[in-house]
């Protein structure tokens, strides 16, 4: 999915928040500028974002400013209990200290 | 054909790059043509990012949209002579558990891309900011892969709420002596724990959380005074 987000920095606040298929990838870029010259002709100074994830909880992690205070009591848990292990690297961890081992 | 899909020169694209430069807000044309240019970067990033990914089973996010305001203050502050060469024009980010993960995840990625570059910001921070960034060249593309730790990412949230609050400065380290000595010292710490190999737990982070929160929560009462 790519998410579409318009961050006031003055206000640390999201004001828009939209999702689009990565099929409407050229729709989002659309939009954005639309918005950036939009903002451009009112002078108002918004962040203009497009990220892109498999989800919305991904971008929560990885993002966190955009959803709230990200040191804020209400999204701790949201991105301190992100997975940042997986199996594969477990594995790939695990077969990187027998060689070691092995060496010595 | 859509303004989006546009393509320029590298010549084109660094005389748009003197432009922002200069004072001042920039012209509709030229946000035009900066929005086809970052356009251009999508399927390098995405297919960098799938692959990740795919070595690492861990969620990426992708960056497909570099902001103008971004753009524009790291061409004025950092003095980047060329828009061409700004290497994270594209990028993902991905965060890990520690550093031997971090450590392991950067020697895979620099050997599936080989042509690629780690700018290791773990043994030299920029302003406390440490990370491990790779930038590979894909389809032409020059793409940066941000590998953070936990504890990195926790350092750079902090970071951020002080900037997005007294000042995007703040980031490069001018602006709240008090606020920057304790980011500073936090990076230090959270530097010299990880060498250890000790994983920080979330109950040590959230101390550090409410403390830093508490600082900013006094600058920001300072500055409202001194407004009204």
């Amino acid at each position: 999915m790519i998410y579409y987000i318009e961050y006031s920095r003055e206000q640390q606040k999201t004001l828009s928040f939209k999702s689009y298929l990565e099929s409407d990838r050229l729709q989002a870029e659309a939009h954005a500028l639309k918005r950036e010259i939009e903002l451009l002709r009112q002078n108002l100074q918004l962040e203009i974002v497009l990220l892109q994830a498999g989800s919305e909880a991904t971008i929560r992690n990885t993002h966190p400013r955009y959803f709230g205070n990200p040191i804020g009591l209400e999204m701790r848990d949201v991105w301190l209990n992100m997975p940042v292990q997986s199996e594969k690297l477990n594995l790939r961890l695990q077969a990187k200290a027998q060689a070691k081992a092995l060496a010595l | 054909m859509s303004d989006l899909l546009k393509h320029f020169s590298n010549n084109q694209i660094d005389k748009l790059g003197e432009r922002l430069k200069m004072p001042g807000l920039p012209s509709e044309a030229d946000l035009e043509m900066l929005s086809s240019y970052r356009s251009s970067f999508y399927d390098a990033a995405k297919e960098v990012a799938d692959r990740v990914v795919d070595l690492t089973g861990l969620e990426v996010t992708t960056r497909s949209l570099k902001t103008t305001m971004s753009i524009t203050a790291k061409l004025r502050r950092d003095g980047i002579k060329q828009l061409s060469s700004m290497q994270d024009i594209g990028g993902c980010r991905v965060t890990v558990s520690d550093t031997a993960v971090q450590v392991l995840l950067a020697d895979m990625l620099l050997e599936a891309f080989p042509a690629s570059k780690l700018y290791d910001r773990t043994l030299k921070s920029s302003h406390g900011y440490r990370a491990k960034h790779i930038v590979v060249k894909h389809l032409g593309k020059r793409i940066e892969i941000q590998i953070r730790t936990n504890v990195q990412h926790a350092w750079a949230l902090m970071s951020e709420t002080a900037s997005d609050r007294l000042g995007q400065n703040i980031k490069y380290g001018i602006g709240h002596e008090d606020v920057l000595h304790e980011l500073n010292t936090l990076s230090r710490v959270y530097a010299e724990l990880e060498e250890t190999g000790i994983v920080l737990g979330l109950p040590f982070l959230q101390k550090d959380f409410d403390e830093f929160e508490k600082l900013i929560q006094k600058k920001l009462e300072i500055k409202n005074d001194l407004l009204h």
